[in-house]
């Protein structure tokens, strides 16, 4: 493909426009040679506008949240320091050197702010975010249990800092773009939200910072709409030409002295409107109407899912930002980051024999690609219930089923013995999951079930879920209960057999035993042949595994062996690391790694169960160790009580799930029974010392992260102060290369042995004066010009000449002492120059130049 | 305007649907600000409008073609009230060759300051420039008003012929004197011939009275005697406009600037005259100098060009005849007179034709 050339492309274009001026000009003989030329357009005019606009835009915005709200702080103050750094931040566009120190002092006064006032911004912020929770909490009925530490500061003095410091940051932002472009919507956009809050709980508006939001606010959409925004003095022209049919139009953009003056008589107007409406119609008379309350109301539960989870919790299909679940890819982070906030609220009775509770939100049937994937994510998959006469109403609660036709929970026996009802509250954990415990039966407590591993009910933000099930006993040994369950099975079947062998008519309880059981059968069958998969690329790496420590499917205690093998040979850590790009996360895991939390576990030992046999599954959600059912806050709320009808004794604790206590686990099956927890993860080894964090990456990781933790900090800091100190050298080191070279350059100019280079030096040097030398300008002519400004007088200027023109045409050569003379009056000329130049002048000459 | 006024209005409608969701005092104050706000801008742009002043000034009232001139519009804002957008609309144009185009200068218009706005023109063409300030358009605080005032404020600038084409060699007679002598032979001296009769006029030679016949008249009568041959020349100027070549309009008045130079260097008086459309009469003016030959010149400038090639001689003729002067007719080429001799002036496209 030839190359395009552009000339051809463009040429006639551009010789089209020339000739139609051309036609103009020859027809009407008038030519506007330059398009009008006005008087010089101060800069200052445009940077106190822009100042202005911001200061009026923040300071309304910060008063219309603080005064509803009733935040105590120092208003003056930070009206004060307001103005002060508006105008700062206005200068920065002052000129390229003002630009470079604005950005410089501003990135030092954020850093002294984040590492000198770190804790009393903090403290400000919690007193803040304290605040508006408790205001929360109140008007929209959230069960809010965070809350902020303050590190003991003065309210006022700290919520001061902290405001100041919020404003220093929004105003370098703003700043930009109301000197740029004065972009209306951006600053709306961001400073809206934050200035309605207080109309939008109705809390009374304050009348001053709304005024003052909304002059600076129109200041801001009438400049943007005159069209006349851009900072017009930076541009060489001035004004825009737009050709038009039969017209010429000079648009002459803004005069920065305008654009002051109408937003000073617009914040006149508008104040002074306000004050003579506030007095005409005081707000304390105004009534609004509840009718129009209804708009509102309605999305008062948007509003408390926003508080809960915040914004990306809101988008993020995972409705991950908050809570312990979350579906990623396997193997790709470093560490855990715990928060330690309440994710769920848990409120049950408690019995000594019971297991620890299992609330089980996602499963995971098939493993691709480092990924848990349901059933109906998997578009491979060819197994349906429906080919086992199974319909997702016969698998719901299959297992609840079996307990309760099959008795396997009445007179006490071995594994479940109760029914149990517990309350679920959903305070930030992800709401696009149920959080249930086993062997649950709650009527309708699900909208849907897609296949068996996907149940729908979504367990949304503040919902609160009283889930009855039977809950496990008695410390489960797998194997044991295997063929507990099977004995006991099998002597159901035997029974029923007897009986319809014999012709007998079977009871009602025998019937429903013997549907139950069938459709257990139809279950089993589609379990083996759905649960069983494990990918060709893991295969050969569990096989070694499996030869290594002797298991196969006739091993015995499969499930208690390799929990023993995970706990010798492989270590739970919560810093496992990045699986390399080059190795699949269980093979790395299982030969190379062999270190990780839960997830590294439950993966590997649902692909090894399967290996051997044994249905199996990932499972992840959150558990209530047993031994810490103790440490729940007693609950003795009598509604609660009564909200569970099935309590047999026990007393009813409340418990703060967090996401330490998410978790992953495998599910096997046990034939004639479900899906029972099995728990691989090891106990994490008090003796051993938890690895070191790498501190390399510090920075990234906090910024990732944001996790205010001392530790994080520390590292920060000495990390910042290193790059800072290196910084500050490496600049020191280009100064001083700088000046040095500069010098010898310098040096080397004034000192040249070459008199037509000299000559070219002295050109350069008058230039600072305005006086050009033209090519076909005469030493002579040139020379005259010289002795006109008085920088020599004409008998030194006659003398170089006079070399010069030795040098350059005689066939003798110039003298030593010549070419010395020559570079005296030369160099003397050069300070008569410098001595002329105003301070900026003199420092381009010397520094910059090197003349 | 119209942009201004959709904005506001979306801002309206923003305010009010904020209204029906925060049911709020500040936002109904809003509401009530963002009516009242344009009412009052109006006005005070009405009080305004009248206190800002325009002005034209140029830096010269005559210069040479191809030279440029600075043409300065002046806007002086007295009021309180600034005009973001206040717009001059300008017509610039020779007055012998039109311009369509109009100019409008967007300038804005702070409070209690004088703007300039300076354009530099240059003329490709002898004749007289117009600048003409048409009409200003101002507008309210929020730009949703305009008001527009009809100025038809102008100044002129002549441009003057270059001067740099020289004639040499015309063929002209060498004889006539100016001054004193002149009205002799302005009058004829051939005594043999009586012309007219006619009343006396202080002045008159008292050889000339005709004595018998005022004693008849019972007052003074003179006797005029026939003109004789004289050496007048008429430089007769053709003052037609090919629009589509305009240079050869230009190039016919440098060529009479040329001549008339020309033949003032020889000591010469003569006469310029072109047809005028306008007045429908012959324009004549004796040319002795430097200075009658520009006024005369600048006469040029005001008068009206002829809608057809080629007339001005045969009109001529027929008024005047050309037995009385030596008339010279200078034209375009199209309109070379098919009698008479041309007269060499090295142009292609003017000529120079003695018609007698």
């Amino acid at each position: 493909m030839s190359k395009l050339d552009w000339n051809v492309l463009f040429k006639p274009i551009v010789l089209k426009k020339n000739k139609k001026d051309d036609e103009q000009i020859k027809k009407t003989g008038i030519e506007i040679k330059e398009a009008p030329k006005l008087d010089e357009n101060k800069k200052i005019y445009f940077i106190l506008t822009n100042a202005l606009i911001n200061f009026l835009v923040v300071i309304g915005t910060a008063g219309s949240f603080v005064k509803p709200f009733d935040i105590k702080c120092y208003m003056p103050v930070i009206w004060v320091v307001s103005l002060i750094i508006a105008t700062f931040m206005a200068f920065l566009y002052y000129n390229m050197l003002t630009k470079t120190l604005g950005y410089f002092i501003s990135l030092v006064a954020f850093l002294y702010g984040i590492f000198n006032l770190k804790y009393m911004i903090k403290g400000g912020f919690g007193y803040i975010s304290n605040k508006l929770m408790a205001f929360f909490e109140k008007e929209l009925d959230l069960p809010v249990e965070r809350s902020y530490n303050v590190y003991g500061y003065n309210e006022e003095i700290s919520v001061t800092v902290c405001m100041i410091f919020i404003i220093f940051a929004v105003m370098l932002l703003f700043n930009m773009v109301i000197s740029e472009i004065k972009g209306f919507a951006f600053i709306f956009l961001a400073t809206f939200p934050v200035m309605q809050m207080g109309m939008y709980f109705n809390q009374k508006a304050d009348m001053l910072y709304f005024t003052i939001y909304i002059a600076g606010l129109l200041g801001l959409f009438f400049l943007r709409n005159s069209r006349h925004y851009h900072m017009e003095y930076k541009k060489k022209k001035g004004y825009k030409q737009i050709n038009r049919k039969n017209k010429v139009v000079y648009d002459y953009t803004n005069d920065g002295k305008n654009s002051l003056s109408f937003v000073l008589v617009l914040t006149v107007l508008i104040i002074g409107i306000t004050l003579v409406g506030g007095v005409a119609f005081p707000q304390k008379e105004y009534h609004a109407n509840s009718d129009y309350d209804t708009w509102r109301e309605d999305t008062k539960d948007f509003t408390k899912q926003l508080i809960m989870v915040g914004f990306w919790g809101m988008i993020s299909p995972n409705g991950g930002s908050a809570g312990g679940v979350g579906r990623n890819r396997l193997g790709q982070s470093k560490y855990v980051r715990l928060d330690y906030e309440t994710d769920l609220i848990l409120r049950m009775p408690v019995y000594e024999d019971e297991e620890s509770t299992y609330l089980k939100s996602f499963i995971g049937t098939f493993y691709r690609d480092e990924y848990w994937e349901m059933i109906s994510e998997n578009k491979d998959n060819k197994i349906k219930l429906e080919d086992y006469g199974l319909t997702s109403d016969d698998i719901v609660e299959l297992q609840s089923e079996i307990i309760s036709k099959c008795n396997l929970y009445s007179g006490y026996n071995a594994f479940v013995k109760r029914t149990k009802d517990m309350e679920v509250i959903n305070v930030a954990a992800s709401p696009q999951f149920m959080y249930v415990p086993y062997n649950d039966f709650t009527l309708n407590l699900y909208d849907k079930v897609i296949n068996d591993d996907e149940y729908i009910g979504r367990h949304r933000i503040n919902r609160r879920m009283i889930i009855r099930s039977f809950p496990f006993v008695n410390n489960i040994n797998i194997d044991k209960f295997r063929n507990y369950i099977k004995d006991y099975m099998d002597n159901i079947k035997s029974n029923i057999s007897a009986i319809t062998e014999n012709g007998g008519e079977l009871s009602t309880e025998e019937s429903e035993q013997d549907n139950i059981i069938k459709t257990e059968e139809k279950y089993s069958k589609y379990v083996y042949d759905m649960y069983m998969d494990v990918p060709d690329e893991n295969e050969k790496v569990i096989a070694e595994f499996c030869e290594k420590y002797g298991l196969n499917k006739d091993s015995e205690n499969i499930t208690e062996r390799l929990k023993e093998i995970f706990q010798t040979d492989y270590t739970y850590t919560l810093m496992p690391g990045v699986t390399p790009k080059d190795k699949e996360f269980v093979n790395y895991f299982l030969t190379k790694q062999k270190k990780g939390y839960c997830t590294y576990f439950a993966t590997s030992a649902t692909l090894i169960f399967r290996y051997l046999g044994i249905p199996a599954r990932y499972v992840g959600g959150y558990v209530l160790q047993a031994a810490d059912y103790l440490s729940g806050v007693p609950v003795s709320d009598n509604k609660l009580e009564d909200d569970f009808v099935n309590q047999t004794g026990g007393d009813v604790y409340e418990y703060e799930i967090d996401d330490s206590q998410a978790h992953a686990w495998v599910e096997i099956y046990i034939d004639g029974f479900g899906w029972i927890p099995v728990e691989v993860t090891p106990s994490l080894d008090e003796d051993r010392e938890e690895p070191k964090q790498d501190n390399n990456n510090t920075i990234a990781d906090f910024l990732a992260n944001q996790v205010f933790t001392k530790q994080t900090f520390d590292a920060v800091k000495n990390t910042t102060v290193s790059v800072i100190y290196i910084a500050i050298t490496g600049v020191s080191l280009a100064f001083v290369i700088y000046i040095c070279t500069g010098m010898y350059v310098r040096n080397r100019r004034r000192n040249n042995k070459n008199v037509v280079k000299q000559y070219n030096y002295l050109c350069m040097v008058t230039k600072f004066i305005g006086l050009n030398k033209a090519d076909e300008e005469s030493y002579a002519s040139f020379g005259e010009k010289i002795i006109e400004t008085n920088i020599s007088d004409a008998d030194s200027v006659n003398r170089i000449n006079e070399i010069l023109e030795k040098d350059k045409f005689s066939r003798n050569n110039i003298s030593n002492e010549e070419i010395k003379e020559f570079n005296d009056i030369v160099i003397k000329i050069s300070e008569n120059v410098y001595m002329k130049l105003g301070w900026y002048k003199k420092l381009l000459f010397r520094y910059i130049k090197w003349l | 305007m119209w942009f201004a006024r959709i904005n506001y209005l979306t801002l309206i409608i923003l305010i009010i649907v904020g209204m029906l969701f925060y049911n709020n005092y500040a936002l109904l104050f809003m509401l009530i600000l963002l009516l009242v706000l344009p009412v009052i801008s109006y006005f005070i742009a009405r009080f305004n409008k009248d206190k800002i002043s325009v002005d034209i000034y140029t830096d010269k009232t005559s210069v040479g073609k191809n030279s440029s001139v600075d043409v300065c519009f002046s806007v002086n804002n007295k009021s309180i009230l600034s005009m973001e957008n206040f717009t001059l609309v300008v017509k610039i144009y020779n007055a012998f060759y039109r311009n369509e185009k109009t100019y409008e200068i967007i300038i804005p218009a702070a409070s209690y300051s004088e703007r300039k706005a300076t354009l530099t023109i240059e003329n490709k063409y002898c004749g007289r420039m117009v600048v003409s300030l048409e009409e200003i358009r101002g507008y309210d605080l929020f730009g949703m008003y305009r008001f527009t005032k009809s100025l038809n404020k102008t100044k002129e600038v002549m441009v003057m012929p270059y001067g740099a084409m020289e004639i040499e060699n015309l063929p002209l007679s060498l004889q006539g004197k100016s001054d004193d002598e002149e009205l002799q032979f302005k009058k004829g001296d051939d005594v043999s011939q009586i012309s007219q009769i006619r009343n006396y006029i202080p002045g008159d030679r008292l050889q000339n009275i005709h004595w018998k016949l005022s004693a008849k008249a019972e007052e003074l009568q003179v006797k005029e005697f026939s003109m004789p041959y004289s050496d007048d020349v008429i430089l007769l100027t053709e003052l037609y406009l090919d629009k589509d070549n305009p240079d050869i309009f230009d190039e016919l008045i440098e060529k009479l600037f040329a001549i008339s130079v020309y033949i003032i260097k020889q000591g010469r008086k003569f006469y310029i005259s072109w047809y005028d459309r306008m007045s429908e009469d012959f324009y004549k003016k004796e040319i002795n100098n430097d200075d009658e030959l520009m006024e005369a010149i600048i006469d040029l400038y005001y008068a009206g060009l002829l809608d057809t090639d080629g007339r001005s001689y045969e009109i001529y003729e027929r008024i005047y005849g050309l037995d009385k002067s030596t008339v010279i007719y200078l034209s375009d080429k199209a309109g070379k007179p098919k009698d008479g001799s041309e007269i060499d002036i090295n142009s292609e496209r003017v000529v120079l034709t003695c018609l007698n």
